[in-house]
Formats: C-alpha cells, structure tokens, sequence
C-alpha cells in the first residue's frame, strides 16, 4: 500500500533530485551509495527509480526505431537539387 | 571535429555538391526525427529538415568548425523547430505567460509498479501514441533537451553545445522532463491495464 505522504520526508525529497544522475552513473560515489541504502529500506522510491529508468529505456527504443519516411527523403533531394541549380 | 570531417566541411565551404548529399546521407534521419519530435507535426518536421539543409549546404563558410558537424546540424535543427513551436504558440496563445521549467513542488503521484521489462515490450502505434503525447506536453525547453538526449543519444555535453545552455542546466531540464514523463506513462498504462482488466502491455 503506497503512503501518500510518504514523499514528504526530507531523505525522499533528496532523492527526487538525484534519480536522473543515478540512472545515467553519473552520481558521485559518496552520494551513490547513501541513495542506494535509502532504496534498500524505501519500496516506494525504488518504484520511481525503476520507473523512470524504464520510460528513459522505452524512449531510447522509440527514438532509434523512429525513420525517416522515403517519401520525405525525396523531396528533401529534390529541394536540394532546385537549390542548387 | 575529426579529419573526415574537417573534409567534408571544407568540401562544403566550396560548395561541392556531393559534400551536401554526403551530409544528408549521414545525418538527415536524426534531423528529421529531432524536427519531428519538437514540433510534433510531420509536414512542419520535413519543412525544418529541407530548411536545416538548405541552411547548412549554402550557410557552411559561416561555420568555424568549433564543434562537430552533427552538432552543428543539429543546432541548426532545433533552432528551426523552436522557432516554429514559438511562432505557433504567438499565433494561438498570445497572453498567458508560458511556464517553461519551474516544478515548484512537484512529488511524484503515480507510483504503481511496473512488472514489464521495457526491452522487450511492443512499440504498438497506441503505445508510440501516448509516448509522442508526453513529448509534446512537456514546455518546449525541457522538450528539446529530453528529445536530444533521451531519444537521440546526444551526450549531456553535446546537448549543452546545441542548445546553448550549461552541462548543469541540461541534467537538470533532463530530470524534470523525465519526471513528467514518467507520470504521464504511468497515467497510460494504469489506463491501460484497467481497460485489459490488469493484464500486462503487449511483450516480443
């Protein structure tokens, strides 16, 4: 059951700020390590960490999944070509 | 800038036609898909991608080679986009001040579990739907550096160059938009689960 004043307390809300830098390996080493004992005793921000690094993984697969449509390309060529005659 | 680059820059600068095809082979579905992902409209996407390069193959002898020439595209890019996201918002929303970065005291709402693993879960049109959405909800500042470095794989550093902003400003712009984000998908797939009565989203 999720406490809904649970993000109050000032270790969550230090948290909050960091989860980016954590996701990335970017966190310090002193501060990484105070964050991960703050998620072995905390369900609700390991679900925001696992969470967010899951909607950075769907967006990284959407974003290389994404190409150009041929249509597209062809008249980019075709602009081309007009600009340069 | 590294020397094949430095090549092809130079290549341009005289302006060589073949200089320019070789640019939009490498680097026009990452324009494209910047373009399209910052005005959320494919005909305004191929508008900035024909702009960018037209920018690029007849402006190249204004370009000092102070970055790498994807970075320079790519700023080209976003520019083009922005502009349109601006000129769009001037046309149809002239008096509201725009809210671009402050989460004031934003707490995370939504903070069910998710059990799928996001690797192998299906990009179904509906899921790519709800995704294109949460990009365009973000204000455009936190949009263009989640879409540069979450989508398009740009280091924070080089996400820093094409914007213009600090390394710092990009992590922390990245963190809001990744948090909001991750609401809105939240959103989707509670949504979601309740219309398949609690099952899991579609998996490979």
């Amino acid at each position: 059951m999720i406490d809904p004043e649970h993000h109050h307390t000032p270790h969550c809300r230090d948290l909050l700020g960091q989860i980016s830098d954590y996701i990335d390996g970017e966190l310090e080493a002193a501060l990484c390590a105070e964050l991960e004992q703050h998620l072995a005793g905390c369900h609700d921000c390991q679900v925001l960490v696992d969470t967010t690094r899951k909607t950075v993984t769907l967006y990284r697969r959407y974003g290389q999944a994404t190409e150009l449509p041929a249509s597209a390309l062809d008249r980019l060529w075709q602009v081309l070509n007009c600009a340069k005659d | 800038m590294n020397s094949e680059e430095k090549t092809l820059l130079e290549a341009l600068q005289r302006g060589e036609r073949r200089a320019c095809d070789d640019l939009v082979q490498k680097y026009s579905r990452q324009v494209y898909n910047i373009a399209l992902r910052l005005t959320s409209a494919p005909e305004e996407a191929e508008d900035v991608l024909q702009e960018t390069f037209i920018n690029a193959c007849r402006g190249a002898e204004n370009f000092e080679g102070r970055s790498s020439l994807g970075t320079w595209l790519y700023r080209i890019a976003t520019n083009n986009g922005l502009m349109r996201l601006r000129r769009r918002r001037l046309d149809t929303v002239p008096l509201e001040p725009v809210v671009e970065e402050d989460m004031g005291d934003f707490r995370p709402f939504q903070l069910q579990d998710w059990s799928w693993n996001p690797e192998s879960l299906v990009l179904t049109d509906e899921l790519r739907r709800a995704m294109d959405e949460g990009v365009a909800a973000l204000p455009e500042s936190l949009r263009a550096v989640f879409v540069l470095r979450d989508m398009e794989g740009l280091s924070t550093g080089e996400a820093a160059e094409v914007l213009g902003l600090s390394a710092g400003n990009v992590k922390v712009r990245l963190h809001r938009a990744r948090l909001l984000l991750r609401e809105y998908l939240a959103a989707y797939f509670e949504e979601k689960a309740k219309r398949n009565g609690g099952k899991e989203p579609d998996h490979d």
